[in-house]
């Protein structure tokens, strides 16, 4: 333990020696504008409160002490709006600004009206806009909903319940989060961002959810982006992105204590502790840890049930394993301290790092299950954000403490990784109001080593970006984005990503906007350079022994997978502001997929027959990847870029407020796909259902207790990943979740996930996931 | 048990379960770019005269998947030309052999009907550009007969449906040459002459295309043509030929007996022959007292005869059983002296079907065949100046030290491993073919100062073969029974 400290202790030391070489300058000659907000009722400090001045787009929100700061107000007399959802517009008018005032303005909000209008999202052209204006389908998880859905402690859950999205379970901790088809065991076409800081494993580029080093309910928000989205987030937002923000330390001010226990064994433990220290600084600390067990099985030959099988029919098809799992708990423990300098209200350099060591998580992959037995994931990141100038520099790890071993083979992997990403981005508005301008660019080096296990050598490899978004607004109610990003990279060919939309807001409640867009996916390392063994073949007829190697390798000649989406979505607000309705449709076309592992694609592995080879078994070699390394033959499996998929689809979302109390809402997705071409022997299946419906409804009362039961509906699909092919049976879930406020600092949490305990697989290799209950006691000084 | 092993070398290897044999493909030629430098050749009006190569019959069925790679159609798409030939639905018709796996187990597919529905390009309103008809002797192209029934009556007659198929109607003209003289064509390949032979061969020496008195001592249709008639009519063909001025180019004929239908059983049968027991195969008509026509042969060392067919596969597995399942397949009664309770093949009641041989007299008679109609097509077409691709000594090559092709390892006479052969053992697989066109550019080159670029091996498919491995038996297999069919149509009917 002291050596985990420690080392969080040295990364943040890392970062803080470096900070002071940020110091801006700034003379203001503008006005600001400061206050704070209550609820009317309670006087609570009201977090998220959209405060703007009327007639310009000059504004802020609220943190979580109510407390807001508008800088650089030119000089003049404006109208100042205070809105959020669940609550009565204020307006405040004749409030004159002079030069270099800096004037307060408090305001007491009534909780009645709601106004949906007014929540905002950031990922949809990376900045602040109201969730109607945003030109991509977006969806917020605001934090009072983070708050109460928390318990479960995975954040991918958060997500179920949004139009658009699927979240399948395989395991405890193996989640895919996916949009719009295409997803897969280690799906990656998501793109998943913490604070700007991308969370992908290096090797892979799937995520890891249970090495995260904050608690789920200290998340900030969470959006979701849907749609092809490299033009702004560069390689692998391909489906679309997830954007985390961590809030910071002034706005968790206080010790927080939170315990958790619950099915399967399931404890959870965390605590935080953020303070001022005065002169601009802050800290927050987190620690915590947790350890459930599993609902996963062996899949040993010992471990078929009475009808030859395991869990469910057809998994043997995808092999014996020659591993049990580990009968350890899932485990995690994780750490992370964050320092935030705010130079002047305007200008705040943020220092943080954490470390995160996991244990005993099972992946499904496409070539067969993997056990994590101890990973250890260390993570840095250093960032100074004004108001036109941001800067994110970040920095991970992956380190297998102990091999984590193929279950298929029992072979033991072994990987060592670190990511460097520096980001920097300007805004600028040259003609006020009517045209704003985003410029920046990126550069993110890796290296990646499996110490021999599962790539011959160690990697290197650096890739930088350029991208620039200029946003025209030649009346209130029309808006024109474009934007367009160049990438460049030792990992792939120079990409081009452009993007185009144009949103209609004829008034607040309504916009309408069409979007074009375009996106790729960067072959992961495994896919590049693996070289791994895959088993043997008896290959007599080819000259070989009859125990004659067959190789799973890399294809370093791989492409990046690329997609084009045409889209047009509406938002609209009806019922005086009770009834939220969005209705987004798309069409997509994706091609170069990189296929399965399949014989005889890899150039690097062609076979060439010498001279009295027969011309016919050369065929069939060559068909079967058969490649003679020093006169012996060997079978290769490869990946190679193939397939053209035609793609549409529609995401319809409801939400309606019968009172401020109580809301419901409801979702259904539609998914269709054609496949247009595709390589001999490949499977190309989206992995997704074709109708997908989700629904839910919230109470919240004022005394305190909250109550939310949501469920989804899932058609069925069939579900095809490298070795595990199968159909995946209709399933309808539902999650009960609970929370109340006993005082200001203790509160009590449930939550239920699968209440009705049905054991389903939700992809096919995936464990049988049943109900998982878990409690939680929060308190907070 | 014997018996079990007896094959399981024919292809001296197993390969593991894990191995997938190639998919079927259906791939278009690369379209060589550029100008294309015809020489003095004009390719506007091309028409192949020929028989089932020509066709592009692959397999023991003519299927659009192959015919497509005949070496005409290779041609045409070499010098890029209009090319029409009847395309016969998949799987086509015949009863096409498939690799199933690499037992190997071939497995036969259903025909298509023998309907004009079957023909995609049925309603073309002229003859077709190819017009190679599987079964086709030499004499069958100035032929008329059957044009009053639009040839219904002539594939009637020779249990042949490709005459109708392809010729379709009497209006297109009368015969194959009519057929071809109303294309006006300014361009003609003709390889004509290999059935004339090789029916008589494949049918074990019993049943030919001769005519018979006058023209030899030999009953009607138990030889090959006779050599007066194939000078006669070869002559009479190739003046007709010439009188077009459109530009010709011909071909002589393969050593029948050199070709994997021939070699690939008999081999395997000498190698796995249980020491002491003699082999006991029929030579002609009946066997037993009454008629001791049979010979007897250990077949060990270095003689090749007799040859045994491709067809006795199925009945290899079944020497030394007591056994007349030949007999019952065919639905013929065993002839008078065979007694199917004695060990098959080993005795002498018992033996190795004549059906199933070509004995050593048989042999000569198929050399001498083949030698002198080659002599005829030589001398004629020297005399005529017209240009003659070398079959022969590419097949000779094949057989003796396979064709090299860098990329593509070496094309030989073995069975499915030889590459160069399809899976009936007698008609070229895809990749054969483009060798075979490759042959007829460099003398379409030679003689026409021309400069066709040659196909590109690797833009045809290889051994057009599908489906996953299974494991399982390591015999070498017919799944189904197609070879009836595939003796008819190569020696123009057996009744």
């Amino acid at each position: 333990m002291t050596y985990f400290l420690r080392k969080i202790l040295y990364n943040l030391c890392v970062l803080l020696l470096v900070t002071p070489a940020i110091i801006p300058a700034t003379a203001q000659t503008s006005a600001e504008l400061y206050g704070r907000v209550i609820d009317s009722v309670s006087s609570e400090p009201l977090p998220f409160i959209n405060v703007g001045l009327k007639g310009t787009r000059l504004g802020a929100s609220t943190d979580n002490q109510g407390n807001f700061r508008i800088s650089n107000i030119p000089p003049g007399t404006y109208t100042i709006v205070f809105s959020a959802i669940g609550y009565a517009v204020n307006e405040r008018r004749d409030v004159v600004l002079k030069e270099n005032d800096r004037a307060q303005l408090d305001a007491a909000l009534s909780p009645s009206d709601i106004s949906l209008a007014e929540v905002s999202v950031y990922g949809a052209s990376l900045r602040r806009e109201r969730i109607t204006e945003a030109p991509a389908a977006v969806s917020v998880i605001d934090p009072a909903e983070i708050k109460l859905n928390s318990t479960s402690g995975q954040l991918p859950r958060l997500l179920e319940a949004q139009p658009g999205v699927d979240v399948v379970q395989s395991g405890i901790q193996d989640f895919n989060i996916n949009t719009r088809g295409f997803n897969s065991s280690l799906n990656r076409r998501l793109l998943v961002l913490m604070d700007g800081r991308d969370i992908a494993i290096a090797f892979l580029g799937a995520q890891e959810w249970n090495g995260l080093t904050v608690p789920l309910e200290d998340l900030g928000r969470l959006e979701l982006v849907r749609g092809p989205g490299s033009a702004l987030y560069g390689p692998n937002a391909f489906n679309g992105v997830i954007n985390v923000s961590t809030p910071p330390p002034k706005d968790v001010l206080g010790t927080k204590f939170s315990y958790s226990l619950g099915e399967l064994n399931t404890v959870r433990t965390d605590v935080r502790q953020a303070s001022i220290l005065g002169n601009g600084w802050s800290y927050k600390a987190n620690f915590g840890t947790v350890s459930s067990g599993t609902w996963s099985k062996s899949r040993t030959a010992v471990d078929t049930n009475a009808a030859g099988n395991f869990e469910y029919a057809g998994l043997r098809s995808a092999g014996i394993e020659r591993r049990p799992l580990s009968n350890e708990p899932v485990s995690s423990i994780y750490g992370s301290g964050r320092i935030d300098f705010d130079f002047n209200g305007n200008d705040l350099v943020t220092a943080e790092a954490g470390l995160s060591r996991v244990q005993n998580e099972l992946f499904v992959t496409g070539i067969g299950r993997v056990q994590v037995t101890e990973a250890e994931k260390p993570w840095g990141r250093l960032s100074y954000n004004s108001e036109r100038l941001n800067v994110n520099l970040w920095g991970q790890g992956r380190h297998s403490v102990e091999p984590q071993y193929s279950l298929a083979s029992g072979a033991p992997l072994l990987e060592t990784s670190q990511i460097y990403h520096a980001e920097a981005q300007y805004n600028f508005s040259p003609v006020a109001d009517m045209l704003r301008v985003i410029v920046g660019a990126s550069h993110r080096y890796y290296h990646v080593d499996t110490d021999g296990t599962l790539m011959a050598a160690a990697h290197y490899d650096n890739t930088s970006g350029i991208f620039g978004q200029a946003e025209y607004s030649p009346f209130g109610a029309l808006r024109l984005i474009a934007a367009t990003r160049w990438d460049r990279s030792t990992l792939h060919s120079d990409q081009w990503s452009p993007k185009g939309a144009v949103v209609w807001t004829p008034g607040s409640n309504h916009s309408v906007r069409a979007t074009i867009n375009k996106a790729f996916q960067v072959p992961n390392y495994s896919e590049k350079f693996l070289q791994a063994i895959a088993g043997f073949a008896d290959l007599r007829a080819f000259g070989g022994t009859g125990t004659d190697p067959v190789y799973a390798r890399g294809n370093n000649g791989l492409s990046v997978e690329k997609i084009t989406g045409y889209e047009i979505g509406y938002r609209g607000i009806f019922l005086n502001n009770k009834l939220f309705f969005s209705l987004d449709a798309y069409f997509n076309r994706a091609i170069d997929f990189v296929t399965d592992l399949l014989p005889g694609v890899n150039p690097d592995y062609a076979f060439n027959p010498p001279p009295g080879f027969p011309a016919g078994l050369a065929d069939i070699a060559r068909a079967n990847g058969i490649y003679y390394q020093n006169g012996r033959p060997q079978v290769v499996y490869s990946y190679t870029n193939a397939g053209k998929v035609d793609e549409r689809g529609t995401e319809m979302g409801i939400i309606y407020y019968i009172n401020d109390e109580l809301h419901f809402d409801g979702t259904w997705t539609w998914y269709d796909f054609a496949v247009k071409e595709q390589q001999i022997g490949d499977i190309l299946l989206p992995n997704a259902p074709r109708h997908k419906f989700s629904f839910g409804g919230t109470y919240r009362s004022r005394a305190g207790y909250e109550l939310s039961l949501t469920g989804r509906n899932i058609q069925p699909f069939r579900w095809a990943a490298g070795v595990f092919q199968g159909d995946i049976p209709p399933y309808t879930l539902l999650n009960l979740s609970a929370g109340y406020q006993i005082t200001r600092q203790i509160r009590l949490n449930g939550t239920i996930s699968n209440l009705l305990n049905h054991r389903v697989y939700q992809i096919f290799g995936g464990s049988l996931i049943g109900r998982h209950a878990i409690g939680n006691f929060t308190i907070t000084f | 048990m014997t018996n079990r092993i007896l094959l399981a070398t024919l292809f001296s290897s197993i390969v593991a379960v894990t191995i997938f044999l190639p998919g079927c493909t259906e791939e278009d030629v690369s379209t060589p770019p550029g100008i294309i430098n015809t020489g003095n050749a004009d390719f506007t009006r091309f028409v192949a005269i020929g028989n089932s190569v020509t066709a592009g019959f692959q397999s023991n069925a003519l299927s659009q998947r192959d015919q497509v790679f005949a070496y005409p159609n290779l041609i045409a798409n070499q010098v890029r030309t209009s090319f029409e030939i009847p395309l016969i639905k998949n799987p086509g018709i015949g009863n096409r052999i498939r690799l199933k796996n690499l037992t190997p187990t071939l497995v036969t597919e259903p025909s298509v009907p023998l309907d004009p529905s079957s023909n995609l390009n049925v309603a073309l309103p002229r003859p077709y550009n190819n017009l190679g008809i599987t079964g086709a002797i030499l004499y069958d192209i100035m032929d008329t007969s059957g044009a009053s029934s639009d040839f219904a009556s002539k594939s009637i007659a020779r249990g042949n449906p490709f005459f109708a198929l392809t010729l379709r109607s009497r209006l297109f003209g009368n015969s194959i040459f009519q057929q071809a003289m109303s294309l006006q064509p300014t361009f003609i390949t003709i390889w004509i002459g290999n059935t004339d032979v090789l029916g008589y061969a494949v049918s074990g020496g019993r049943i030919g295309s001769n005519v018979g008195p006058p023209y030899s001592a030999d009953p009607p249709r138990t030889k090959p043509t006779e050599t007066v008639l194939f000078s006669a009519w070869y002559r009479a063909l190739m003046d007709s030929l010439k009188a077009t001025g459109a530009g010709i180019v011909t071909a002589n004929i393969l050593d029948v007996t050199a070709i994997p239908y021939f070699t690939t059983v008999g081999p395997q049968i000498r190698a796995n022959l249980p020491p002491g027991l003699y082999f006991r195969y029929q030579r002609n008509g009946n066997a037993g007292p009454s008629n001791p026509i049979l010979d007897t042969t250990t077949l060990s060392g270095a003689p090749t005869d007799p040859l045994i067919l491709l067809n006795g596969i199925t009945y290899a597995p079944l020497l030394g059983q007591p056994t007349g399942r030949y007999y019952a397949d065919n639905g013929i009664a065993p002839p008078l002296g065979i007694d199917t309770t004695k060990p098959f093949g080993f005795h002498p009641q018992n033996p190795w079907p004549d059906a199933l041989t070509l004995d050593a007299d048989e042999k000569s008679t198929t050399h001498a065949a083949v030698d002198e109609f080659n002599s005829i097509i030589d001398s004629v077409a020297a005399n005529r100046g017209i240009g003659v691709v070398d079959i022969h000594s590419l097949y000779e090559l094949a057989r003796t030290q396979g064709i090299y092709v860098q990329g593509f390892g070496t094309f030989s006479s073995a069975f499915i491993l030889g590459g160069l052969f399809s899976y009936d053992g007698v008609h070229p697989s895809s990749r054969g073919q483009a060798i075979l066109a490759n042959e007829w550019i460099k003398v379409i080159n030679q003689k026409f100062d021309a400069a066709i670029p040659l196909v590109n091996i690797g833009s045809v498919p290889g051994i057009p073969i599908g489906k996953v491995a299974q494991p399982g038996s390591l015999l070498p297999v017919y799944e189904g029974g197609a070879w009836k069919d595939f003796v008819n149509l190569m020696c123009g009917g057996e009744n």
